[in-house]
């Protein structure tokens, strides 16, 4: 079952003879625990992508159906709180909140929705991120991987239905890179999520279901563990 | 320099805000110090020329020979020297007394008044009146008019022609005090040989104080002691004070400074810290440190010159819109002895305009040599790469009580409070200076002016009636106003109240043994001190045993005195409201019960008898009568019935005992504080009251008519009504010759725009102390929410809505308000409270009100200020952030 559709998405930055088109009519379509990832150069638009995919910004042109909703139908609001409930993110930057400590970080998005907090949840989610020693620390005490670690603990904290990853291990090592993508993998498949991930390197990308390249905002190529370019 | 200033320009242009910020706490700092310097020096130089009213001259010298005054004449620093002689005292038949003045021309100079009509009189038998003087004597405004005078001293009856018509002297018309001036020719002169009296004006820029004692060593007066050299203390404090600066000004330009110096410092440190990659650009393309101090000192000059200047023509602009107002507002240690004058003289302060400038400099100055310092000591490497976000995080991660009662949002907030330790109290202490000084204020304020409302109320309950009579003592005793008079008075819509008492001149009988010690003694012996003075006068007066003039006389018994004392009649409404506040003591005895009840006043004096002293003094009451006791009145029945004069019946006791009787009270209180006193003084409160009920006072004396008249008028009286009843108060006096009439509505007028000014002007100045906090909050509630710009994507990434992001910054705002006020309160409370203490227990003159007590007002004001401000300075930066793309929030670096 699909559960992440993109049609025609395009973002054009500017206007006229200074526009430029980061993305430019993109269709994907994603199935129910699918682990993909989208490779490309820098510059090819792949963070856009992610971003429109994620509800966090509004593309100039197409939809996006997360679930069969159309998320850009929705306002502003009801946006944000489809994202806290459907969508996990996770960022290169890890992107934790400096003054709250791992535990806080991780239950975040679940008090923003005001929500209770399943202790024995989040417990498991970090015993199998190998961060529930650290949940009284703060981010700045953590290393990059364990930081990394606790991005990831939070985007499942809700559940969500997909988790979008943008360039998680862009700030890691080699060896924490694959440790952490390796554990997103097998977290995602613990709890039946969907998982995209943007990455340019290609071992890691690898490791998916399914691999898409794109270049200068267009799918060029996409496949299982080779990745078949597109004719024009 | 060009280039620096350039980019200085660029950058001011860059941080509008911020330079906006930074420049307003210079333009109010330099605004509030020279509009309240300038307004101060004004309001001291108003002082000045109004003290003149009181006398040009800088010294008189009394006493002194015609040889004496020629030297002063020659003396080569006196500008002007004016000679002055008491002539003799003219009694006029009403009862009033004039002093007669010979003069010369220079003595209206010091004076500061002039001939309105007519010519100083020349010739030995000319004189020259004031015009109120003539209407108070009831002579017609007519030069050439001869008019009979008798000379009390000379005995003899002269006829002096009407020269001249002076200007009234403010002063003496406040004081009743009746003068007239004859011409001072050599045969006064030489009459008066030794009692001349020097009035001298020095020339400009000569050292006063220096030159009384120079012309007094060369008038040979050096060693006469300074009784004979009389400075003028009003005019030469009033001088002394000019161009000086008023602590309380340095005081309150010290605070501006450290309040408007955190702001600059503040705004400029995150304005540079925002810039730091900008710094380590220029540095990496060789910009030297020193290049970099110079464009951040350009750019605050900048700042500084049009901040200054802005404050300095909008204070010169203000200033001008005081020109009338009361100068006590104005002049933080008003002078002793003045009341409110107007504010004639409006002069831009120097000494002010300087301390503004040095003030606004060491500020602008301080935040840039932090910047630049800062700047200087930085690499370029590190300049570029400088991020203010997300490093060095050090707080302790605890989990506060309130922690677990916030949702997330609430508790980020916090954190972040609690990380940015340094913006909160500079916030709080930039806050708090403006908040406290309001509160304290307004805390003082209200202190001195209940204790000066129980002080009024205790001493001299009637200060605030505007217009009052008071029938001469001179006039028959049985003369005054009746109940139908004053009731019309009661009757008329602009009267609020009328305060009638009756008046009886009479003798107290005590035993000796009732007085009380060495107080009462010398008491008794000081008094009749001061009543001998009189039987020098008359001469023949004092011939007989009989006619002395005496305060005491022995009584019938041997230990029994008598003494002066007035006895007052109250109406029914006064009486009871006395009553009800002394809780007056039941008769108990049966024997009590038939003499009627009395309130006793008795005069308090110091362990010398009298009623003055230096500092701090004991004061004791003279008797020792308490409630329940008996005291027996004596007064001049007979003679008071036959209408001779009052004077020589109560001081000749001895003369005319055979026609007093007796009358007895059992003092039901006593008071220390007399509703009404006469002014006369046959009726002084140096002396004891007897105060009793009108009915009593008519049953017992048989007169029923009242001497004393005091009305109060409504609080929203006009003008109109105002001039109708002066004209009726003035026609009523004229039915008894010699009556006095004060008329305190002006003054009373002053009094309440001056209070009310002084409110305002405090307020103003706490307005614009806080208008700099305030923009201290703003700027860091600003900037914090600016510098957490990413934070807020990532939240809003996770899900956070446009509501609770805005709910989120609201709640900081209000925080930093909430905590300001808080710590702004805690602060007033304790100074206050120090005040309170200090003021109640160990001041010079200790509060008589002991009671601490919150002016709740000023709190509650400025904790909705505070929140207030906070709100505020919460809602440009959600807006600013709110434009922000999520993607853009989260990549910010800063």
């Amino acid at each position: 079952m699909t559960i992440l559709e993109t049609k025609g998405l395009k973002k054009i930055y500017g206007s006229g003879g200074n526009a430029v088109r980061a993305v430019d009519g993109i269709d994907l379509a994603v199935e129910e625990g699918e682990f993909l990832t989208i490779v490309g150069s820098s510059g090819s638009g792949k963070t856009t992508l992610l971003h429109m995919i994620g509800g966090l910004d509004r593309p100039t042109q197409g939809k996006v159906f997360i679930g069969q909703k159309d998320i850009y139908a929705m306002n502003g609001d009801h946006l944000a709180v489809f994202r806290r409930r459907r969508v996990g993110f996770v960022f290169q930057a890890y992107n934790l909140i400096p003054v709250l400590n791992v535990w806080e970080n991780i239950c975040l998005p679940l008090e923003l929705d005001a929500k209770a907090v399943d202790h024995d949840f989040i417990s498991d989610l970090m015993e199998s991120l190998h961060v529930y020693d650290k949940r009284g620390v703060l981010p700045n005490q953590l290393s990059g991987g364990q930081q990394q670690r606790v991005a990831i603990a939070r985007a499942l904290s809700t559940r969500p239905s997909i988790v979008l990853a943008d360039e998680p291990t862009g700030n890691l090592d080699s060896k924490s890179g694959l440790e952490v993508v390796n554990l997103l993998k097998q977290s995602v498949k613990k709890y039946h999520q969907t998982l995209v991930m943007i990455t340019h390197n290609e071992t890691l990308a690898q490791m998916a279901d399914r691999v898409v390249r794109i270049e200068d905002g267009k799918i060029i190529g996409q496949g299982g563990a080779v990745c078949e370019p597109i004719s024009e | 320099m060009r280039t620096y200033i350039r980019i200085a320009c660029r950058y001011i242009r860059k941080y509008p805000q911020r330079s906006l910020a930074m420049a307003l706490s210079v333009v109010l700092s330099v605004f509030l110090i020279v509009a309240i310097g300038s307004l101060n020096e004004s309001s001291k130089n108003s002082q000045v020329m109004h003290s003149k009213n009181q006398g040009a001259q800088h010294v008189i010298y009394h006493g002194i020979n015609a040889e004496q005054l020629e030297k002063a004449r020659a003396y080569r620093n006196a500008e002007r020297v004016a000679a002055l002689v008491y002539f003799d005292q003219w009694n006029t038949p009403d009862g009033l007394a004039v002093s007669l003045l010979a003069a010369d021309s220079n003595n209206l100079y010091m004076e500061n008044t002039r001939i309105k009509e007519g010519s100083l009189p020349t010739q030995p038998d000319e004189i020259a009146l004031e015009g109120w003087v003539l209407d108070q004597l009831g002579l017609p405004h007519k030069v050439g008019e001869t008019l009979q005078i008798d000379l009390v001293e000379k005995g003899e009856k002269r006829g002096y022609t009407l020269t001249g018509i002076i200007e009234d002297r403010m002063e003496e018309k406040a004081t009743g005090q009746l003068d007239a001036f004859i011409a001072l020719n050599e045969g006064i002169l030489s009459e008066k040989d030794g009692q001349i009296s020097a009035l001298v004006e020095f020339k400009q820029g000569v050292g006063i104080n220096e030159e009384i004692d120079k012309l007094a060593a060369a008038m040979g007066l050096q060693g006469d002691g300074s009784e004979n050299i009389e400075p003028n203390e009003i005019l030469l404090s009033a001088m002394g004070q000019t161009g000086e600066l008023d602590r309380e000004l340095v005081l309150l330009s010290l605070m501006l400074m450290l309040v408007a110096g955190m702001v600059i410092f503040s705004v400029y440190s995150i304005s540079a810290l925002k810039r730091i990659r900008d710094y380590g650009m220029m540095r990496a393309i060789g910009a030297t440190s020193r290049q970099i101090i110079y464009i951040i000192l350009a750019e605050i000059a900048v700042i500084y010159v049009g901040g200054a200047a802005l404050g300095l023509a909008g204070a010169a602009v203000f200033v001008q819109l005081f020109k009338g107002a009361a100068t006590d507002v104005f002049i933080f240690h008003a002078l002793e002895g003045f009341g409110n004058l107007p504010l004639d003289i409006i002069v831009i302060s120097l000494p002010a305009v300087k301390l503004a400038l040095l003030i606004a400099l060491a500020a602008v100055l301080a935040a840039g040599m932090r910047v630049a310092r800062m700047a200087a000591l930085l690499s370029p490497l590190e300049a570029v790469n400088r991020s203010t976000q997300d490093e060095k995080i050090r707080f302790a991660d605890r989990q506060g009580r309130l922690d677990g009662l916030l949702d997330v949002t609430k508790r980020v907030t916090v954190k972040n409070l609690r990380r940015n330790k340094k913006a909160v109290v500079f916030t709080l202490i930039a806050m708090s200076i403006g908040c406290t000084l309001f509160m304290v204020r307004s805390f003082t304020l209200e202190m001195f002016g209940r204790e000066q409302n129980l002080f009024y109320a205790d001493k001299n309950p009637r200060e605030n009636d505007e217009l009052r009579l008071n029938v001469n003592n001179t006039a028959p005793m049985t003369l005054g106003y009746t109940g139908e008079q004053i009731a019309e008075y009661n009757e008329l819509p602009a009267v609020n109240e009328v305060f009638a008492a009756q008046l009886l001149y009479s003798r107290l009988k005590i035993a000796e043994s009732q007085l009380n010690g060495d107080f009462g003694n010398l008491y008794v012996k000081k008094m009749d001190e001061r009543l001998t003075e009189f039987d020098k006068k008359p001469g023949e007066a004092s011939s007989k045993p009989e006619d002395r003039m005496g305060f005491s006389f022995p009584g019938d018994s041997g230990d029994e005195l008598v003494i002066r004392n007035t006895v007052m009649g109250l109406s029914k409404p006064q009486w009871d409201s006395l009553s009800r506040d002394l809780s007056l003591k039941e008769n108990t005895s049966a024997e009590n019960a038939s003499r009627p009840q009395a309130v006793l006043y008795v005069p308090k004096v110091n362990k010398e008898g009298t009623f003055w002293g230096e500092g701090y003094t004991r004061m004791e009451p003279v008797l020792k009568i308490k409630a329940g006791d008996v005291v027996r009145v004596t007064y001049p029945r007979q003679g008071y019935e036959k209408s001779l004069d009052n004077w020589d019946l109560i001081h000749q006791y001895n003369k005319y005992r055979e026609q007093y009787a007796d009358l007895e009270f059992t003092v039901a209180a006593i008071t220390e504080t007399l509703p009404e006193q006469d002014e006369f003084w046959l009726g002084t409160d140096d002396a004891p009251y007897i105060i009793i009920p009108d009915q009593v006072f008519q049953e017992v004396t048989g007169i029923d008519t009242y001497r004393i008249m005091s009305i109060d008028l409504q609080d929203a009286y006009s003008e109109a009504d105002y001039k109708t009843l002066k004209e009726k108060v003035k026609q009523t006096a004229a039915l008894i010759p010699g009556t006095t009439v004060q008329d305190r509505a002006a003054l009373l007028r002053d009094q309440e725009k001056a209070e009310r000014e002084y409110i305002l002007f405090y307020a103003a100045v706490a307005l614009v102390l806080i208008t700099i906090g305030g923009l201290s909050i703003y700027n860091n509630i600003n900037y914090n929410i600016i510098s957490r710009l990413r934070e807020h994507g990532i939240l809003k990434a996770l899900g956070l809505t446009n509501g609770q992001f805005k709910g989120m910054l609201r709640f900081e705002g209000v925080l930093y308000g909430a905590i300001s006020a808080l710590f702004s309160c805690i602060l007033a409370l304790l100074i206050e409270l120090g005040i309170f203490v200090y003021n109640a227990y160990f001041s010079y003159y200790t509060l008589s009100n002991k009671h601490f007590f919150l002016e709740w007002k000023s709190f509650l004001l400025v904790i909705l200020v505070n929140i207030g401000i906070g709100y505020l300075a919460s809602v440009g930066p959600a807006a600013q952030v709110n434009k922000l793309e999520i993607t853009e929030a989260i990549r910010s670096v800063e």
